[in-house]
């Protein structure tokens, strides 16, 4: 907790607490009679309503869906037999779907543009199954810009974190940790909406230690989404249990983690020893492999990322959810 | 007497009204102060201002809401008695506040109304709350209006007190934004 400056910033404090509280009535007196957590609760925005909708829509469609699902992924991938990983019950696309779908555990908060990304991808594979173009090789990609995310070059560098890093602690959230050699700034509009063209969510097994996704997530299975943000700047985010990593589009399909995430900020980092990530398809739209060239100043090195087999569901989908939404979505009882 | 009753009676300048209202929720109001006030006499001659500006306002004013109407005018007599009295030491909770806004203020040592004038102010204030989504405004004015903690809100919406402060962070930082696109150096 920080302390006022200065005598006449706390009076400037106290003006700004004095004209708050001369805030609209029609606002006031509505908070004040929102009393209760059934009160609070019942404050439904309209967005949770279209989401409803969509929920009946698609609960209405999940046993086509589920056939043609199973159909696509039995027959989407040909040459390779499926290996089970030692010691793991082998996955199938219909067990990837139901743990989609399923009740997340715990309390969602959303602190970062890593669990935005990841949770946009979730909510619109759950919205948009229903309308999965099983036939195309890769989700489709649109042209409409107006509907792209607006990702804001500021020039100027945000204000240095405190020395605690990131998180949420008394009360203060930290701002993102960055090097004074990061060029570049981008701020998600972490007030708006994230709106994507397309998801797609697929597993896969880290396995080099040493490799770069491994230094900010750890070993072991692993949940990536890739989202087509706009025709420039997809992103993929890996997820290992509350660690999250993510970078962006560097061209088809390649993705390069000078330009990754941190905070609501998009840092490009020249400096940095990068890792490029080339996403290889079948024609069905499953992602086969994660290929990785790490490139240093010293040497080239791989960063070993293996797809586990049957584990890809993708949507196409205009469509864009804020922070808000998907944390009232996530936290919903039955979801 | 309910409410509605008392406000038509004290519109009528009825003292017996008055009385009323100072029996049923002069604790109400004293309970508001001491979030700002430490010291009892201070809380108890700012009780009495309160049943004067009531007095002195209604009319023109016919609060639809009287509990809200004496919540808003006990807070707003206690952070001008505060704000006059330097000698004062600041309760803690006001001390919290006013460290969560401080990143929302103007960087140069000045009154904020001098820099902007204080209608307009009032105005991007009005439209800030106004933007903000119904449950995040409930949060923000019950947090800054009606000074309630963030443990107090937890336990009113059953919501975790981590998720409302990242709510109220949110919404302070959006404010932030706003000063600063209206002119305010941060």
């Amino acid at each position: 907790m920080k302390d006022s400056r200065s005598p006449k910033r706390e009076d400037a404090g106290l003006d700004l607490l004095e004209m708050l509280g001369n805030t609209e009535v029609k606002f006031t007196d509505k908070a004040f009679d929102t009393d209760s957590k059934e009160k609070f609760n019942s404050l439904c925005s309209k967005k949770k309503e279209r989401s409803l909708h969509r929920y009946a829509l698609a609960a209405s469609l999940s046993l086509f869906v589920s056939v043609s699902v199973l159909f696509v992924l039995a027959f989407g991938h040909y040459g390779k037999k499926a290996k089970p990983e030692s010691g793991n019950v082998r996955l199938t696309q219909e067990k990837i779907r139901d743990e989609i779908f399923a009740p997340i555990e715990g309390r969602v908060v959303i602190t970062s543009g890593d669990m935005w990304n990841y949770y946009v991808a979730r909510k619109a594979i759950y919205d948009f199954t229903s309308v999965m173009h099983g036939d195309a090789a890769l989700p489709e990609r649109y042209t409409d810009f107006e509907n792209s995310v607006a990702l804001i070059e500021n020039p100027e560098k945000p204000n240095r974190p405190p020395e605690s890093g990131y998180g949420v602690t008394d009360g203060e959230v930290s701002l993102p940790n960055v090097s004074e050699n990061d060029a570049v700034y981008y701020d998600l509009n972490e007030f708006g909406e994230l709106r994507i063209t397309g998801a797609t969510y697929f597993r896969v097994e880290i396995k080099d230690k040493n490799g770069i996704v491994a230094s900010r997530i750890g070993v072991g299975v692993a949940e990536v989404v890739i989202t087509q943000i706009s025709d420039f700047d997809s992103m993929i985010t890996f997820k290992n249990g509350d660690k999250y990593y993510s970078f962006l589009e560097n061209g088809l399909n390649e993705f390069s983690t000078h330009k990754y995430i941190e905070g609501f900020f998009v840092v490009k980092n020249e400096g940095a020893d990068t890792g490029s990530y080339t996403i290889e398809y079948d024609r069905k739209g499953n992602v086969l492999s994660v290929k990785c060239k790490i490139s240093s100043q010293k040497h080239l090195m791989t960063d070993v990322i293996d797809v586990i087999e049957g584990t890809t569901v993708s949507v196409s989908a205009d469509t864009g959810y804020s922070i808000d939404e998907l944390e009232e979505f996530f936290n919903s009882k039955g979801v | 007497m309910n409410d509605i009753q008392i406000v038509d009676m004290i519109f009528m300048r009825s003292e017996a009204a008055l009385e009323e209202m100072s029996d049923k929720y002069s604790s109400l109001c004293a309970s508001v102060m001491r979030k700002v006030l430490d010291n009892d006499s201070d809380i108890e001659e700012c009780v009495n201002d309160v049943r004067l500006a009531v007095w002195n306002s209604i009319p023109p004013n016919r609060p639809e809401n009287l509990r809200a109407y004496l919540c808003t005018l006990s807070r707003n007599t206690a952070l001008n008695k505060l704000k006059y009295n330097k000698r004062m030491r600041r309760n803690r909770e006001l001390t919290v506040m006013l460290s969560e806004l401080d990143d929302c203020l103007p960087y140069e040592d000045e009154e904020l109304g001098a820099q902007l004038e204080k209608e307009r102010l009032q105005g991007i204030l009005n439209s800030f709350v106004s933007s903000l989504d119904e449950k995040t405004r409930v949060l923000f004015i019950r947090r800054y209006v009606y000074f309630e903690s963030p443990e107090e809100l937890s336990a009113r919406f059953d919501i975790s007190v981590n998720t409302i402060n990242v709510k109220l962070h949110r919404a302070r930082i959006k404010l932030k934004k706003i000063l600063e696109k209206e002119g305010f150096a941060v």
